[in-house]
């Protein structure tokens, strides 16, 4: 897509109507800051998009396209942009044209349903073909995980990343449900082991004790394991003694209690000093403190943003996904107490599982105690009891509920009483006197009681295994979404990369001929290097100068541009891009646009004068092309109407028969243009301390250059035997003086016509050989193929060519020695 | 129309899957239509994973 036409009425800065016609070729506007360069480049952004990013990225807040996209005293439905565009593959021209009071709506006049036009404004619609300076430090000083993110937005992959995440989210949440449920299968597994009294379970153990039960009640094998059946086909009918206890639960509980207080005590209670310690470090410093209730705070934050991305507290209203960003940022900054807590949190789990299993035992001999009404025991296990449940009470809020200043050596003994050993062994007695009661009344109390738990233990069991194999997957597809992220971006990366350092050495010559460049994408960031004079990889903004970090990121830009726009969108707008890049390496910009990106139409904008006359001189811009804003104010906006005219133009204004603006903009348009050649030809100027200089200062320099030139060339020919090369020197030299011979005949005209008033006293015949030996003399500095103008290039202070910028002219001005 | 750089991750990362039988079937287009799907959901891709554990055969 190229522009032909493009005319904007009422946007930003620019007031009534205003026009600009490329023709698809580039166009440059220039002039002083403040003077409405920009709402170009907005009224271009507005029509493609429908937004004007300057409006909507950060720092925008209270800001709309509505109320501020059009200029202050117009109203939105007087606000339009419009463009004739050209687009590869469609024959007829496009009209494309937007309007502030309905900003979603882009009216087009081409076929909607072709496929080409319907992929170019998708194309278009993504916005990435404006470049500012701001954009270039988004890619060039941003931190790798903002620079991913930039690049990202850039590419349209913030979709990739949006998947990438709910992987990752799924993932997370996947092995918490898997805790979760291994926690409540690991319940009820506990219950079953408890009344078949063994440690290991699954079905076939269960189904093997159910089956054992039912020969000593004279039943049939069971198959399978089906809840309310375990009592089925049995002849012998017994009432259920649902206050008798089982021996081997009680007799498991017994052998749990004395293994754990005699091997897993003194482990308990390191854990539980190490808990104590890190509490005590986290209350001592004010620092981990402030963090760890921020970090809290922060968390609940972020969890409770509302979703058109407003603050939950305050309501204030946010760009979506910018407070989340903040927050998010600002819980990364906590990584101490992050840590801490994550200490805390994983002890405190550890011992809770431990108290857990002591907590279950216990209650089982009270039950005991109970049921044998044993008062002494009961009050025993009571007191017991309500110790490890305030103890597990205290660790599922560790942070909030532990004490810090109690010892810790009771811990040792899971709290027990200082007669948990009498106690304990009255209970063993109990559970042994049980055993020796009726093996029939036991077995059927067994599968009464089995029957109760059996529904919840293969409920539990299958709603682990599911968790289980989901956490799998969730795993597996998280690593491969991942892993093919990462290898399409790798490739991507990759050839972006390679135009990227490509086009660095372009501009850069000689001095970055080893240039190379890193891209890795790695999870969330974007990791990005760059070569320093053979001296290792670096971050872009490590150890190059800001001027050559300004020509990375336009590299970068136009590498990224090219993959993305390639041959669909091929307009883009540099704005004001080139401030800390010095004269010589502009010279390269505009080699390398001519050069890599000869189907490429450039907005330029920049308040820079020389940079906008070597875009001329240089052969980017056409003459015609070139838009100056001299001023602006807010009742007209800018003023404009003065660009430099073409030959075409002057001659025009002659034939109107309008001599003094003919001569005027004749004056004009020679000084732009005879003012940068001046110094692409290393000319001599006489220095004015008032800058006031005219024509002649410039044309004398420029002639003296252009002579010496072709006498060093004529002698370099020479000495290399290149006589073919010294024919045309010597033909140009001819040529150069009879047009010098021609102008300087009529300078005075146009000084008199010009300077001095005496215009009104001229005749068009009087005016057109001037016009026309002026013409002429400036075809001279000029390439027939490229349309750029000569300059000499150096290394060091060697003065080694002339060149224009293609190299269709290319005189040697090496001596051979 | 060209592949977007999205639509090539996620046809890659359907044919992986795909190739190595990770979800069933219908698990794997339910995936495929989460993603694709013009505003992604992460409770969809989610349910989409659920569907593709079960035994199709069952």
């Amino acid at each position: 897509m190229k522009i032909l036409e493009l005319f904007i009425k009422d946007i930003r800065g620019i007031r009534e109507e205003i026009k600009f016609e490329p023709n698809g070729d580039n166009f440059a506007v220039f002039g002083p800051n403040g003077t409405g360069k920009s709402a170009v480049v907005d009224s271009l952004d507005f029509l493609l998009t429908g937004n004007i990013s300057r409006l909507t990225g950060r720092g925008s807040q209270g800001m709309s396209i509505k109320e501020h996209g059009p200029h202050i005293d117009a109203e939105p439905k007087d606000a339009i942009v419009s463009a004739k565009i050209k687009i590869n593959g469609i024959n007829e021209c496009i009209n494309l044209s937007r309007c502030f009071l309905t900003p979603n709506k882009l009216e087009c006049d081409g076929p909607r349903d072709n496929s080409i036009l319907k992929e170019v404004l998708e194309t278009a619609k993504k916005g990435q073909h404006v470049l500012s300076r701001a954009e270039i430090l988004k890619f060039i000083s941003a931190e790798a995980g903002k620079r991913s993110e930039e690049i990202q937005a850039i590419l349209d992959i913030s979709k990739i990343e949006e998947i990438r995440k709910a992987f990752v989210t799924i993932k997370r949440d996947a092995d918490k449900q898997l805790t979760y449920c291994k926690s409540n299968y690991d319940i009820s597994v506990q219950a079953i082991s408890h009344l078949i009294g063994e440690k290991e379970v699954d079905c076939d153990i269960i189904l093997a004790k159910i089956n054992d039960r039912r020969k000593v009640l004279k039943g049939d094998a069971l198959i399978t394991l089906v809840p309310g059946t375990l009592k089925e086909n049995i002849s012998v009918m017994i009432a259920d003694n649902k206050n008798k206890r089982q021996p081997e639960p009680l007799k498991l509980a017994i052998s749990d209690i004395r293994n754990a207080i005699k091997n897993n005590g003194k482990i308990v209670f390191e854990k539980e000093r190490k808990l104590r310690a890190s509490f005590k470090q986290c209350k001592s410093n004010d620092v981990i403190q402030r963090d760890l209730k921020n970090k809290r705070l922060l968390d609940l934050g972020v969890s409770l943003i509302e979703d058109s991305g407003a603050c939950p507290l305050c309501l204030t209203a946010w760009p979506q996904g910018e407070l989340s960003k903040l927050l998010s940022k600002r819980i990364l900054g906590t990584t101490q107490a992050t840590e801490l807590l994550k200490n805390i949190e994983t002890i405190s789990k550890e011992i809770n599982e431990e108290v857990s299993k002591q907590a279950l035992n216990v209650l089982l001999l009270l039950e005991a105690a109970k049921s044998e009404n044993k008062t002494e025991l009961i009050s025993t296990f009571n007191i017991w009891t309500d110790s490890l449940k305030e103890w597990k009470e205290a660790l599922i809020n560790a942070v909030d509920n532990y004490s810090v200043e109690e010892p810790g050596v009771q811990f040792q003994a899971f709290l027990s009483p200082d007669n948990w050993i009498t106690a304990i062994n009255e209970i063993e007695k109990i559970a042994n006197a049980q055993a020796e009661t009726n093996p029939v009344q036991n077995a059927w109390d067994l599968l009464t009681s089995l029957d109760s738990v059996l529904e919840r233990y293969l409920d539990e069991k299958n709603k682990y295994e599911n968790a289980k194999m989901f956490a799998e997957k969730a795993s597996i597809l998280e690593t491969a979404f991942t892993a093919t992220k990462d290898a399409v971006l790798e490739e991507l990366y990759n050839s972006i990369r390679s135009d990227f350092a490509s086009y660095y050495r372009l501009l850069h010559g000689i001095d970055e001929m080893s240039f190379q460049a890193e891209m890795k994408p790695s999870g969330a960031q974007l990791d990005f290097k760059v070569d320093f004079f053979g001296r290792g990889m670096h971050p872009p903004r490590a150890l190059h100068s800001e001027g050559h970090q300004d020509s990375m990121g336009l590299c970068l830009f136009l590498a990224l541009n090219k993959k993305i726009c390639a041959g669909k969108v091929q307009c883009v707008i540099l704005d004001d891009v080139v401030m800390s890049i010095d004269s010589e390496h502009r010279r390269s910009i505009c080699r390398l646009l001519i050069n890599q990106f000869p189907d490429v139409q450039f907005l330029i904008t920049t308040h820079n004068r020389t940079w906008a006359r070597q875009l001329n001189t240089d052969g980017v811009v056409k003459i015609k092309n070139m838009y100056e804003f001299r001023a602006w104010n807010v009742d007209t906006g800018p003023l404009y109407g003065n660009k430099i005219a073409s030959w075409d133009e002057i001659r025009n204004r002659l034939e109107a028969n309008d001599v003094s603006s003919a001569a005027h903009l004749m004056r004009e348009h020679l000084e732009f243009i005879f003012e940068n050649v001046c110094s692409e030809m290393h000319s001599m100027v006489a220095y004015k301390s008032d800058s006031r200089y005219e024509l002649g200062d410039f044309l004398s320099g420029v002639k003296s250059s252009y002579r010496s030139c072709l006498k060093k060339a004529k002698v370099s020919a020479n000495s290399w035997n290149k006589q073919d090369q010294v024919k045309i020197y010597a033909e140009l030299e001819t040529q150069f003086k009879e047009n010098v011979d021609r102008s300087q005949s009529e300078q005075w005209a146009v000084n008199e016509n010009v300077h001095y008033n005496k215009w009104a006293d001229f005749t068009k015949a009087d005016l057109l050989p001037v016009i026309e030996a002026f013409q002429d003399f400036e075809e001279m500095f000029k390439c027939s193929k490229c349309g750029g103008f000569i300059g000499i290039t150096q290394q060091g202070y060697i003065e080694k060519s002339v060149k224009c910028p293609c190299g269709n002219i290319s005189w040697n001005l090496e001596v051979n020695k | 129309m060209t592949q977007t750089l999205p639509d090539q991750v996620i046809s890659t990362f359907l044919a992986k899957i795909k190739s190595e039988n990770i979800l069933n079937t219908s698990g794997t287009e339910a995936v495929h239509a989460a993603l694709s799907a013009e505003q992604f959901k992460k409770k969809d891709l989610e349910e989409a994973i659920q569907l593709g554990l079960k035994d199709e055969n069952t």
